[in-house]
């Protein structure tokens, strides 16, 4: 091989080093890039995961092996090792609202939605320190790593439940007063107008003393202004219920 | 049990029912079938007054000296205090149940150791002015009352005019419920 070929084999050579060096900064570069998503991606997930108002909770069939923070806060953990190493019925008092053993009836929960791949119920949970509450529990299964996992959402219902006894008691109470008041208008109306037949009974035969028909008509009076008052009683229940009224038409009712 | 009724027993508390138009003539057939019976009768009355009471019962041959009456409508309706009566106690309101309380707690010590019955007349009446949680509460005192003093009593009541729960607390108290207008009426 001559000189001009030589060198003309090393500029080549050194040309292709050069290349190969381009590339694999190229290839570093995005392979840098691309790690960088992931760290985003993944802190993204994180920041969802731990931000979250809901208990997160991640399971094999074996256990718990992951939850948010919110898990945590609320079943009153310290750390993840805290729960990690409990069962999900023993985080739930030992029987649920129907009877059933929390042990049986959350495996049954957890089998339906590794077969079903979800799994959406109501659930009485208890606190570290034993405080019991109701949530709403989303199982999902998904396969990570190679395995079947499932994601256990937790929301805390008690705010709602109460709400809902709230406005259930309340409901109740407006029946027993609805109830009470209809007794209490259809039955005095009667007793009123059989009354006052009576004293038109008596009068017609002359039967009556002016004063005893005087007195009969007074007390049906009274009955009849005590009967408005439990009529106006009603109208103001029924206003308080009543968000959509106007202040003419609540006026006309109880005034 | 046929109305009226012939074999009350001396320590039972009843609670009778009648449609509004004859709860009337039911006062006086239960008071003439327990004066018939040797009973003292204290009339408890929510709504015929004093008066109209009294000349009904005379009207109908009812004698008064072995009747008492509380009167809770009277006053109220006058507005001022009735003349003083023997065998009668006003009280100002009927829905003041302590002053009820506190008349047929004095009327019924008055007749201890006699054969006594007590006659309310009626629920219905006095539900204008109280609610069913305190009729309750009131039938309840009485039985107790009644049932201390080894006396009989009867309730005057409207079927068709009371809540279904209320009838059934009610029922709680009593010995037996008479409904008069599902007993064969005789020819």
């Amino acid at each position: 091989m001559d000189n001009d070929a030589t060198a003309e084999t090393v500029h080549n050579l050194e040309a292709l080093v050069a290349s190969l060096t381009e590339l694999l900064d190229v290839q570093e570069k995005v392979v840098g890039e691309q790690s960088e998503r992931l760290k985003e991606n993944e802190a993204r997930f994180r920041e969802i995961y731990d931000g979250s108002n809901d208990a997160i909770m991640l399971l094999t069939e074996n256990g718990f092996f992951d939850c948010n923070l919110m898990t945590l806060k609320i079943f009153g953990f310290k750390t993840k090792e805290e729960l990690v190493k409990l069962r999900p019925d023993e985080i739930s008092p030992p029987t649920q609202p129907d009877g059933q053993p929390s042990l049986k009836s959350a495996s049954e929960h957890i089998q339906t939605a590794f077969r079903t791949g979800i799994d959406r119920f109501e659930w009485i949970h208890r606190r570290s320190k034993g405080e019991d509450f109701p949530a709403e529990v989303l199982l999902s299964a998904f396969d990570w790593g190679g395995k079947r996992v499932l994601q256990a959402t937790v929301r805390d219902i008690s705010l709602r439940k109460q709400s809902e006894k709230t406005l259930k008691e309340s409901n109740d109470r407006f029946l027993v007063f609805i109830k009470e008041a209809a007794m209490r208008l259809k039955n005095p109306l009667e007793v009123v107008e059989e009354n006052l037949a009576i004293v038109v009974n008596d009068i017609e035969p002359g039967e009556s003393e002016p004063k005893n028909v005087s007195l009969q008509l007074r007390i049906q009076i009274k009955n009849l202004e005590q009967i408005r008052k439990n009529i106006i009683e009603l109208n103001i229940a029924i206003v308080d219920r009543s968000g959509e009224m106007s202040e003419a038409s609540k006026q006309f009712l109880t005034g | 049990m046929a109305f009226p009724i012939t074999d009350i027993k001396d320590e039972e508390i009843y609670l009778i029912m009648a449609s509004a138009s004859d709860i009337r003539n039911k006062n006086i057939e239960l008071i003439k079938m327990l004066l018939a019976k040797d009973y003292y009768v204290l009339v408890i009355t929510t709504n015929q007054p004093y008066d109209v009471l009294k000349k009904n019962y005379e009207k109908r041959g009812i004698a008064m000296e072995k009747i008492s009456i509380v009167d809770t409508i009277t006053k109220y309706a006058l507005g001022h205090d009735h003349e003083p009566v023997k065998n009668c106690r006003f009280v100002n309101n009927p829905a003041d149940m302590t002053s009820i309380g506190i008349a047929v707690t004095e009327s019924l010590g008055e007749l201890k150791g006699k054969k006594v019955s007590m006659l309310f007349d009626s629920v219905n009446s006095m539900l204008i002015y109280i609610s069913s949680q305190n009729i309750t509460k009131f039938v309840h005192f009485i039985t107790n009352r009644l049932r201390l003093l080894n006396f009989s009593g009867m309730f005057l009541a409207v079927e068709k005019g009371l809540d279904p729960d209320v009838l059934t607390q009610l029922t709680t108290f009593v010995d037996e419920v008479i409904d008069v207008d599902k007993i064969p009426q005789k020819p």
